[in-house]
């Protein structure tokens, strides 16, 4: 009764007491964030310096959070393109991004098109001649500010396993997803293709037991893997001889024996842009919010790589789903875009037909008295 | 008039046309060779499975192209041998005996592609493909067909006319994708004009996508995802 009774007055003094710590110590970061800022604004102006400098006079405009330089006169078009990308490519799930406020870009797209100078690699350079599409141009607007977004990731733990961050601004083509995936050495993917969405968990590494090996691969496709030439295992006939009998069981036990959980990882299921395309999907269902979510992480920072459980509740955490939701929809959203194999075939059948009755009239056209 | 001319040509070709015809019927049986068979234990990966159909893909076109041509100079080898006495004896236009023959030689074609459909639909009833894959057996006979057309048409257009206008043309097409090529390079350093704008490479991609040979340039797949 006594233990209880002090526990209860000390457990509010307790949290009390860390409360007031946490804002002595926010307090004491003010400062800091202060000189940050205005050391940011000076390298800004000091940038913008440096550039007019080497380049003439350029504006600097803001769109949407981008800081945008431009050659006088030409803010007008920066706007609409950038701007478009922005809307469309990012606004859904990037509400506020590290890098982004770090980075300056220029931008310029016209006939008289000048090298940028910058030497430094200090701004980030999106140029375009008149001979580029706009649709050219705009491509390469997504990949510089979706490059510019991966730099929020490098410090997180998802830097060590370029998987789930590649492609982050431009995932992988659906139909060519689908392809790669039912094409997949791992019995895994083509099940999780197929519709099995357990085995997604697994081909997705967003579940990886102690052997992770079979629940990826059948037993065939295992000792394929351990009596490969090319095994990242150094696998042999003398360290796990099963492999090269053809010995399941014994193959799996020398495997378990040499190698430790990093080792499986090299051989995770592929193609690896499908972990990339689930995060992708995963950031678009989570809505403005998801970006903020990805570098926050459930509970705390995101101290950890995506290539355990972690990361099965990253990806919930990150869509505001549960896990089975995101990735069912996700499995359907890849495989609605299957390839068609005669796609296009109308227009070579109406193209061939034509180019059969041309060739057909002018057979036709040969005099009757040619000779030689 | 039609039926003698039919069998005119069958006559002739018929010692050519039955390999065509064998090759077309075995060519699908060959793809699918070591895939598995219903009733069999036997299922590959997809992607070995996939591997190994393809490894016969440019063979499809390849047997088109090479039954239309030999077709359509068929058709005429015997006008070009007689110095086209028996066409200017009968009592026809040169239209329509040109249509005729042309008509001959096209329903000698369903052969090779009937036998190509025959056999690419006993080959997807008897292989066991791997979970994901399908077998397209009415997609590649319809794109076999148009190949042996086009092939059949653009020969035969050439042999329907002079050896002169057939060297004409050829050169003009040669001279312009090679010669056109070099002479775009060197117009490059002083017209900036063809420095922005291959002309030489553009015509061969409309040519690929529009062109005569768009059906060549497809997907001549037997078993695919």
């Amino acid at each position: 009764m006594v233990a209880f009774g002090a526990l209860a007055v000390a457990a509010p003094a307790a949290g009390q007491q860390t409360e007031q710590d946490l804002v002595r110590r926010l307090d004491g970061l003010v400062p800091q964030w202060e000189a940050a800022q205005a050391a940011n604004a000076n390298l800004r102006e000091r940038l913008a310096r440096e550039v007019g400098r080497r380049n003439g006079a350029v504006d600097t405009i803001r769109v949407g959070p981008l800081t945008m330089l431009v050659r006088p006169g030409r803010d007008a078009v920066a706007r609409d393109v950038v701007g478009t990308v922005w809307r469309r490519d990012f606004t859904g799930w990037v509400d506020r991004s590290p890098a982004l406020e770090r980075t300056t870009f220029f931008f310029d797209w016209s006939a008289d098109r000048k090298r940028f100078d910058d030497p430094d690699g200090l701004v980030r350079v999106i140029q375009g001649s008149s001979h580029d599409s706009r649709k050219t141009v705009e491509a390469a607007v997504r990949d510089a500010v979706g490059d510019v977004l991966q730099w929020d990731l490098t410090h997180s733990g998802l830097a060590d396993w370029p998987d789930w961050r590649v492609y982050i601004a431009s995932p992988t083509p659906r139909a060519r997803l689908y392809r790669e995936m039912v094409l997949s050495s791992s019995t895994a993917v083509r099940s999780c293709i197929a519709g099995d969405l357990p085995e997604c968990v697994s081909a997705t590494v967003l579940k990886v037991d102690a052997y992770p090996l079979d629940d990826w691969y059948s037993p065939t496709e295992r000792l394929a893997l351990g009596s490969a030439p090319y095994s990242p295992w150094h696998t042999t006939e003398s360290n796990a001889p099963g492999c090269f009998r053809n010995d399941v069981t014994a193959c799996d036990a020398a495997l378990r024996t040499l190698l430790s959980p990093r080792d499986y990882l090299l051989a995770r299921p592929r193609p690896s842009s499908m972990r990339g395309s689930l995060l992708w999907f995963a950031l678009q269902e989570g809505g403005a919010h998801a970006w903020s979510h990805l570098l926050a992480g459930p509970g705390g920072g995101l101290q950890n790589t995506l290539e355990s459980d972690r990361a099965a509740e990253i990806i919930s955490y990150v869509a505001g789903e549960p896990l089975d939701v995101v990735i069912t929809k996700w499995r359907r959203w890849v495989a609605e875009d299957r390839p068609v194999v005669d796609a296009g075939f109308g227009r070579i059948l109406g193209v061939t037909l034509v180019w059969i009755v041309l060739l057909s009239a002018l057979a036709m056209r040969s005099k009757r008295c040619r000779l030689g | 008039m039609y039926q003698p001319m039919l069998y005119l040509h069958w006559k002739q070709i018929k010692l050519v046309l039955i390999p065509f015809v064998i090759g077309s019927f075995g060519l699908p049986l060959l793809t699918i060779q070591g895939l598995g068979t219903n009733g069999g234990t036997t299922v590959v990966e997809p992607m070995t499975a996939l591997l190994s159909a393809q490894s016969w893909l440019t063979m499809y076109p390849l047997l088109a192209a090479a039954v239309g041509i030999t077709l359509a100079l068929s058709a005429w080898n015997w006008d070009h041998q007689l110095d086209h006495v028996y066409s200017l004896s009968l009592p026809i236009s040169r239209r329509q005996y040109a249509m005729m023959k042309m008509g001959a030689g096209a329903a000698l074609a369903l052969l090779p592609v009937a036998a190509l459909w025959m056999g690419s639909l006993v080959a997807a009833s008897v292989v066991t493909l791997p979970a994901g894959l399908h077998a397209y057996p009415n997609q590649l006979a319809l794109r076999f067909l148009l190949g042996v057309m086009i092939s059949y048409a653009t020969a035969f257009a050439f042999a329907a006319g002079t050896i002169r206008t057939t060297v004409i043309v050829l050169s003009a097409v040669l001279l312009y994708f090679l010669g056109g090529a070099a002479a775009q390079s060197y117009l490059a350093v002083f017209i900036p004009f063809f420095q922005h704008h291959d002309l030489v490479g553009n015509t061969f991609n409309v040519l690929l996508t529009t062109g005569p040979f768009a059906v060549f340039t497809g997907s001549w797949v037997l078993i695919d995802v």
